[in-house]
Parts: structure tokens; C-alpha cells; sequence
């Protein structure tokens, strides 16, 4: 199966791209996405546990699995200043 | 003298009627409307500077604390001359300058979950407008958002990048939907470019108006100052948030 992940804020900037594909296996979770993208961008390392993930547009846990056709976007963690 | 006032009255809004997202029924609902907002510095000074001069009926402003050297960077309105003093009371006597067709209140209290209930009951305002500097006071808005049915806009500002969210409970995503994970407080200084909340407090005033006229709030919104790289995300309510998710079934 092939995810693909939106990206966006700073992820979008540090890696050049508004979207890229991730290649998945049946029974894979967020989690093997997420790992997969950070070992592809390694500057998207610092962020792996912060970052905010939706599937279709609904936040969703990390240990779900990956069906097909799903859509990931990556969100920054929400900034607290003010 | 009383044509003069009345057409004074007329022509302050002359050229914000004319725009057709507003027209004279959208003036005269932002006339009818009040804004609670929380804190006074960077997003809440500015909101409070943006929402007084487009009309609105009644703006509320809700700060504990003293103007500090610090705050001048980002904030609208304080000067040196208001060092020290309370932030609410300075900013509500300055809006009142500016518009005083528009019924500004001043409440120099702590944020927390019951002083919030209490203001809610005491203004029952249309909207609450996010101008605090920290997550957990950003979660006490969002619950009491939840609970009295009131639309909200959260606002946050870090380094160049403002992020943006209109909530309208029930009907759309609240924060809690995607982010509820309360960091705890860092000792680090927050990083704020000067111009950053002006721009933020910009875009939190134009949601509101929205929301307050009817329209659709436009999803989370991050705008990065210094790359001019704005991004809008649909984000759908999340069927398990700990915080709307209940209420949504309740009114079902």
C-alpha cells in the first residue's frame, strides 16, 4: 500500500515538499509511516513524538493501522505564545 | 452637534459596509455582538485594538497582569508611561478612546476554570477570543467553550509562525480534536518576533468576524511569517475528544 503523507507548517519548509509517499504493508501501524518518513527526512527526527498526526482529516493514535487509500498530514505540535 | 454625532456614528463604518462580506445587516450584527477576551498581551491587545475599531457591541478584557518592559515588543496600545500598571484597566480606558460607541470592560482576574464560568455567565459574550500565553489556560477556554455553547478562537504565536483555529462547538473541531497533550510550562522564553501577534491577532479578528456573521471558521490555519507559507487544514471533529465528543452526543 502506498500512504500518502501531507505535510505542512515548518515539516513543509525543512523538507522542500507539500506531500510525499510513503510504501506500507498490510498490518502496518501510523508508528512504520512515521518511522519511515523520519528516516527518509532525518531533519524531521527532533519532532517524531511531538508531531500531530490526521488520517482523512481526524486526529488519530499512533498505533492504528494504515488502511488503504488513508491520507496522513502531518501537523507541528500548536504553539502556545501569545 | 447631534447631526454632527449621528453622522459621525454613520461614517466611522462607511467603508467596512461597503465590503460585501459585511454589508449594513453584518454591521449591525457585529453592533449586537461581545467578545470576551482572554489576556492582554500580544494576540489579546491586538484583537482587543482590531475588534473595538470594527464595531462590535461590547469587548471584554481579561488580564491579571502588569504591563512589563517586555510586552511593548509585540502589544498594541501600552506605552513606557504604562509600566506597572494593570493591563486590563489601561487597555479598556485607551479602547474606549478610540470607539466609544463600543462597551468595554475591564477584569483584572486570574483565568481558571471558575473565574472563566463566572465571566461567561456574568457578559454571556457571543464569542471568546484566545489571547492567553499558555496551553493549560487554552484548555480551560475550550471546556468552558464546550460546555456554555460558546464559538472560540484559539491563537498562538512561536518564533515567525502564528497558528490559527475558529471553533464553533458541536459543529466543528474543537482543540482538543487533534491537540491534548498539556505541556507542562517551560522555563524558556517563549521567541516572538514583534510584528508576529499583530499579523496572528489579525487573522484570530477576521475568524471571529466570520464566526459572528454567520460563515464557517476556516479550519487550523498556520501562517509562517518569514517564508510567507500558509497553510489550511481541514481538521474534522475527532469522535473521541475528551472534550466535545460527549457534548456532540448529548445534543444528538
Amino acid at each position: 500500500m502506498r500512504v500518502m503523507v501531507r505535510l505542512t507548517g515548518r515539516y513543509k519548509n525543512l523538507i522542500g515538499l507539500e506531500s510525499t509517499i510513503v510504501d506500507t504493508i498490510n498490518g502496518d501501524t501510523v508508528w512504520h509511516v512515521i518511522d519511515a518518513l523520519v528516516e527518509k527526512y532525518q531533519v524531521l527526527g527532533k519532532d517524531k513524538n511531538r508531531m500531530i498526526i490526521l488520517r482523512n482529516g481526524v486526529h488519530v493514535n499512533r498505533e492504528e493501522k494504515i488502511k488503504n487509500n488513508d491520507e496522513l498530514t502531518i501537523l507541528p505540535p500548536v504553539v502556545s505564545g501569545g | 452637534m447631534i447631526k454632527t454625532m449621528l453622522k459621525n456614528k454613520i461614517d466611522r463604518y462607511k467603508r467596512q459596509v461597503i465590503v460585501k462580506e459585511v454589508g449594513v445587516r453584518g454591521q449591525q450584527k457585529l453592533k449586537e455582538s461581545k467578545a470576551l477576551i482572554i489576556g492582554a498581551g500580544g494576540l489579546g491587545s491586538n484583537t482587543a485594538n482590531i475588534l473595538t475599531r470594527t464595531g462590535l457591541g461590547g469587548v471584554i478584557i481579561v488580564d491579571y497582569d502588569k504591563v512589563d518592559i517586555t510586552n511593548l515588543h509585540r502589544t498594541s496600545i501600552f506605552t513606557e508611561n504604562d509600566i506597572g500598571k494593570p493591563k486590563s484597566t489601561i487597555l479598556a480606558e485607551n479602547l474606549h478612546l478610540i470607539n466609544n460607541q463600543v462597551e468595554i470592560h475591564s477584569e483584572q482576574v486570574r483565568v481558571t476554570k471558575t473565574s472563566i464560568n463566572k465571566l461567561i455567565v456574568k457578559y454571556n459574550p457571543d464569542i471568546i477570543i484566545d489571547g492567553s500565553d499558555n496551553m493549560a489556560t487554552r484548555y480551560i477556554i475550550n471546556t468552558a467553550s464546550v460546555e456554555y455553547n460558546k464559538p472560540w478562537v484559539y491563537g498562538g504565536v512561536h518564533g515567525t509562525t502564528g497558528m490559527i483555529l475558529g471553533v464553533i462547538p458541536g459543529r466543528t473541531a474543537c482543540l482538543g480534536c487533534f491537540s491534548s497533550v498539556l505541556h507542562s510550562r517551560s522555563k524558556t522564553v517563549t521567541p516572538v518576533i514583534g510584528y508576529l501577534p499583530v499579523i496572528t491577532a489579525a487573522v484570530q479578528s477576521s475568524e471571529a468576524i466570520r464566526i459572528l456573521l454567520g460563515y464557517k471558521p476556516s479550519g487550523l490555519i498556520i501562517y509562517d511569517t518569514w517564508s510567507q507559507n500558509l497553510d489550511k487544514i481541514k481538521i474534522k471533529q475527532n469522535p473521541a475528544c475528551i472534550y466535545c465528543s460527549k457534548k456532540r452526543k448529548q445534543r444528538v
